[in-house]
């Protein structure tokens, strides 16, 4: 890592970055690439982005074939069958499975937002005793593999106290085994998106913060009205992992419930690959690409929090 | 921010200019915004865990049912060819998918943050592989790779090499398995940096110009440290995820050939649910947790010199 | 120090929690000894493979149907799981207390479900062998019974077929009549049958096993079956002898050596490969759509066949779906009532037709399902010679084994004998 630059330079510039700088105009003009190097960057991204999509292409246009086309390997199909859509949404109650899956993708996200990057925020800028020993907590916990928490983690759900039947010791009932609070509660927060918000709020200047602290404003209001916004970049990222796992999630909510009115989308999926031999591809795939598209309509809206120098515009204003 | 709030009860910074004051509502702030993570995660995830860890001292084939057997799962595991093999595997498919998926990533993120056209639009092209269903990933991996008339081949015969039977090919396959590692991981590592730089400041990068660096000298002097916090989380983040590879082998090669990529998850799912023996699978867990912790531990070191606390 | 004590005192809380007495549940009142027509109460049932789709349903509720005309007062609650997850149900509902009264699985799942007590004998209700070897193949008897008793009633069979093609047959010379009927002309026909390109690529495949990797169970199975071999007698396996190995080299040599075949290689829609052209012979699904909409005039040149066993007997592997008794039900009466309500005939058929199989009771043989295609009808002439994939109480075990030993001998890391050797302890654990 040995360069050039003056080492020196680097610490001050850091000082610098925070407080000095304060027209934003200033920092507007991007230099621009040689002509060369951007033609060479639009083809590897374009090759690059093509190999990405190739599967998400080959879901969609084997939607539209026939049962006997997909046997072999094919990208465009014979005529385009917009017919299968129909059918695939009337195999099954799908109507039910989006809305199931919507409830818990809310009802998960919702919470995670506030919970997790409020630790993070916690973990990252406010002293505390052990927090070192508290990262290191969460990111033990992000290791465990779920498959072996499944059991557990069931056991732990049908003990809560107090519910479905249960008695004060968790005895006795049914606990939330097979009602919404399985597939939510255990889901709204997460180790992996506390560590993810420890890691952008750790890079924030603590500068405004304090200059808060000396205005009145309390310690919440600082997280709230201050630092949250500056980590918006965060807050989207984990936005969307989340949403992509609780619209992803399969093996858990098949677990937890038993009841055809609470299961999600990918248990509707998973019907189509049933049967011994005749998985329903068409009607899979179908359904697949409607799955899809919400999950990318939420990316191509929240990637537009992505543009540098976010950071620095929230801090002027 | 000039709104005077209320000063917060007696221990406020404006009142009580005492740092240790401040402080003590600093830390006490923390535990409170800490709190609703903490006791969710004990409850839903520490618990669940430490079950497991009991479970892997008895004979339990279904959780509640077994006796306490000691060590004997661990020394049972110690002659295991195939969990042997697994963790060997396992070892394998994450020094090539993380070292490999993470300079990908960085580069790409470098790439789609530049004032560049169609910048969404391509953003949102490395994006799709994290939402597209895995079992279309795997019929199109599956053809990639197909032994006869396979894109993988066609490239090879393309430099005049010799054909493959890639994932039917129990040296080949574990290989063959990193690449779709790599380019399933791509998307969401690429998501991190894309939004770590964004707290990138561009006022530094600018007076860095100014002072006449080289864009090869702000790259490493500026923009690499901004990324520290990015680099340790994605680090560990894709560790951990490469340890708990499942979905994918599942969908294309279900642990074969002869077991070549029977993968620690996989062997433990095995274990836990087709063979029904929870507690040797939950010894197999722990054993697990302790290597992804070594590993973990190894990286952090690698980052000291440039990590923020 | 205190820590250490908090560290303690939580892994005594959890060791309770995970290994402790796991009670409560149940399903609601019973009235077990009453009249059937009075008892309420709720019946848990869990089903494998049925898709949660309106066809799914439509044929639940027919089962539901039939068991209201006994039980008119009973709730059904009906749990779907596809059969890679049945077991993460059956572990989780045990280890909570909260068993099926009724559950569905794969027939070589029955044994070591009994032994972990899911599921319950079904002798003290006058469930008696001698009674299914009249209403069911009595091949499918064996593998429902454990300690001698019956434990589960079978529902549908899954048979595989072999299949091939007539056009294929005659380009290769060989009498379309004429099918092999011992493995050594199975592999001798796929050697002629086997079409390659210039560069050595399969172009026609000479013999499909129609598996994926680490999948040639059921393939050796059938093979062995051919040689008059059984994989298991009762709990003792007897698949380590001369005729194993002989079934397993058999394969090896099709794979590995005359390369009539690419190991593990499916279509990507994952359909055996003669009914779509692509091979000339191999194992094949029992039912074939012969509409437009399936494979249409192709059905024309595929003919079915089977190999034969050393006294001439044909032999065809089948799989199964069974249904018994959840272990710890408090209503056993009813619970046994809905099993029989899967084993009515008109509930057979239908389930037939979801499960891509064949009703199992004898008398179902002219059924509308059966005639409709020529896949079933042939499936359903066989069903008296049959062999399964099942074996005791360590069938769980050994399965996980069975696949990716029956490859490393395919692949050539492993000698049979040796592969068998070491399956056979796996076995007698």
């Amino acid at each position: 890592m040995a360069t050039s630059l003056d080492p020196v330079q680097a610490p001050a510039l850091t000082a610098g970055a925070v407080g000095q700088f304060a027209d934003p105009t200033a920092s507007s003009p991007r230099r621009r690439l040689p002509q060369l190097g951007r033609i060479a960057l639009y083809l590897v991204l374009s090759v690059g982005g093509f190999l990405m999509v190739v599967p998400f292409l080959w879901m969609f246009l084997t939607s539209l074939k026939s049962l006997s086309e997909v046997n072999t390997f094919s990208l465009l199909p014979e005529g385009f069958r917009w017919q299968n859509y129909v059918d695939a949404l009337n195999a099954a109650p799908f109507g039910l499975y989006f809305r199931n899956s919507l409830i818990v993708v809310v009802g998960q996200t919702l919470p995670t937002l506030a919970i997790a990057t409020a630790a993070g925020y916690a973990l990252a800028q406010l002293p505390m005793r052990g927090k070192g020993k508290i990262l290191n907590y969460f990111i033990a916990l992000l290791v465990v593999p779920f498959q072996v928490l499944i059991v557990p983690l069931f056991l732990v759900v049908r003990a809560i106290p107090l519910a479905g039947g249960n008695d004060i010791l968790g005895q006795g009932g049914t606990g939330w085994i097979n009602t919404w609070w399985a597939l939510i509660i255990p889901f709204i927060s997460s180790p992996l998106f506390v560590f993810l918000a420890r890691q952008f709020f750790v890079s924030l200047p603590a500068d405004l913060a304090d200059a808060a602290r000396v205005d009145g404003v309390t310690e919440l209001g600082i997280f709230v009205r201050i630092m949250a916004p500056l980590a918006k970049p965060a807050f989207v990222t984990i936005a969307l992992f989340n949403v992509e796992s609780a619209w992803n999630g399969f093996i858990w909510p098949l677990v937890a419930t038993s009841d055809e009115r609470l299961r999600p989308l990918q248990f509707g999926l998973a019907t189509f690959a049933q049967g011994a031999g005749t998985i329903q591809w068409p009607l899979l795939m179908a359904m697949s690409t409607l799955a899809t598209l919400p999950m990318i309509l939420l990316f191509v809206f929240g990637q537009r929090y992505f543009i540098a120098g976010l950071a620095n515009t929230g801090i002027k204003g | 921010m000039t709104a005077i709030k209320e000063a917060p009860a007696s221990r406020g910074a404006a009142t009580s200019r005492r740092p240790s004051g401040v402080e003590r509502a600093k830390s006490r702030a923390g535990w409170i915004l800490l709190a609703p993570a903490l006791i969710h995660s004990f409850i839903f995830i520490a618990v669940p865990a430490i079950i497991a860890v009991v479970l892997s001292f008895t004979d339990a084939r279904i959780v509640g049912r077994g006796g306490f057997i000691g060590f004997d799962n661990y020394i049972e595991l110690a002659g295991d060819t195939k969990f042997l093999r697994a963790l060997g595997s396992t070892l394998i498919y994450t020094a090539g998918v993380v070292p490999v998926g993470m300079a990908i990533a960085i580069v790409i993120a470098l790439a789609l943050n530049q004032n560049i056209r169609a910048r969404g639009f391509f953003r949102t092209l490395f994006y799709v592989p994290v939402v597209t269903s895995t079992v279309a990933v795997a019929a199109v991996w599956l053809w990639i790779y197909n032994p006869s008339a396979g894109l993988a081949n066609q490239v090879l015969a393309l430099f005049g090499l010799e054909r493959s039977s890639w994932l039917t090919d129990p040296d080949i396959a574990l290989p063959a398995l990193i690449v779709i590692g790599i380019w399933q991981g791509l998307g969401a590592k690429m998501i991190i940096y894309l939004a770590a730089l964004q707290g990138i400041s561009e006022e530094l990068i600018e007076a860095a110009r100014l002072d006449g660096a080289s864009r090869w000298q702000i790259f490493w002097n500026v923009t690499w440290p901004g990324l520290a916090p990015a680099h340790f989380f994605v680090l560990v983040t894709s560790i951990a995820s490469s340890f708990q590879v499942f979905d994918l082998v599942f969908v294309t090669t279900g642990g074969g050939p002869a077991n070549a990529t029977n993968v620690l998850t996989f062997d433990i799912f095995t274990n836990a649910f087709q063979r029904l023996q929870s507690g040797y699978a939950s010894a197999e867990t722990v054993i697990m947790l302790i290597f992804v912790g070594i590993l973990i531990y190894l990286g952090r070191l690698s980052q000291r010199e440039t990590k923020d606390n | 120090m205190k820590r250490n004590l908090t560290v303690a005192a939580l892994f005594t809380a959890t060791a309770f929690l995970a290994t402790g007495c796991a009670s409560g549940g149940g399903s609601g009142s019973s009235d077990s000894g009453g009249d059937a027509g009075e008892a309420t109460g709720t019946l848990r049932v869990v089903v494998p493979n049925f898709s949660a789709d309106n066809e799914g349903q439509a044929v639940f509720q027919s089962i539901v149907d039939v068991f209201h005309e006994t039980y008119p007062n009973m709730d059904v609650q009906p749990d779907f799981v596809p059969y890679d997850n049945l077991n993460q149900k059956i572990s989780t509902s045990l280890a909570s207390g909260q068993g099926y009264d009724v559950v569905s699985a794969g027939v070589g799942w029955v044994q070591p479900l009994a032994d972990l007590g899911a599921l319950q004998s079904l002798d003290p209700m006058g469930v008696t062998q001698d009674e299914l070897e009249e209403s069911v193949y009595p091949s499918f008897v064996p593998p429902v019974l454990f300690d001698d008793e019956v434990y589960a009633i079978p529902i549908v069979a899954n048979p595989r077929l072999l299949a091939y093609s007539k056009s294929a047959f005659e380009a290769a010379g060989l009498d379309p009549a004429q099918p092999p009927k011992t493995l050594e002309e199975l592999r001798e026909y796929a050697q002629k049958l086997t079409i390659r390109d210039a560069s050595g690529n399969i172009t026609q495949t000479g013999f499909d096993f129609w598996a994926p990797p680490s999948n040639y169970r059921q393939q050796f199975v059938n093979f062995f079956g051919s040689l008059g071999g059984q994989m298991f007698d009762g709990e003792e396996p007897t698949f380590n002898t001369d005729a194993g190995v002989e079934a397993l080299t058999t394969i090896k040599e099709m794979v590995s050596d005359d390369k009539t075949s690419l190991y593990g290689f499916e279509n990507t829609a994952k359909t055996s490969l003669v009914s779509t052209g692509e091979a000339a012979m191999g194992f094949a699904s029992p039912y074939v759509d012969c509409t437009d909409a399936g494979i249409g005039a192709k059905c024309d040149d595929l003919e079915y066949f089977l190999l034969e066993d050393p006294d001439g007997e044909p032999v065809m592997y089948t799989g199964g779906r069974v249904a018994g008794v959840g272990g710890d039900t408090e209503n056993p009466e009813a619970a046994l009532a809905f099993v029989r309500a899967m084993q009515d005939p008109s509930v057979q058929e239908k389930i037939s037709a979801m499960d891509v199989g064949v009703p199992i009771s004898i008398d179902a043989a002219d059924s509308d399902f059966v005639k409709s295609n020529p896949a079933s009808t042939f499936a359903t002439e066989h069903l008296g010679n049959t062999v399964s994939e099942y074996g005791g109480a360590t069938f769980l075990d050994f399965r996980a084994e069975f696949g990716p030993s029956l490859d490393a001998v395919i692949l050539g890391d492993q000698t049979a004998e040796d592969a068998l050797s070491a399956l056979e302890q796996v076995a007698l654990q």
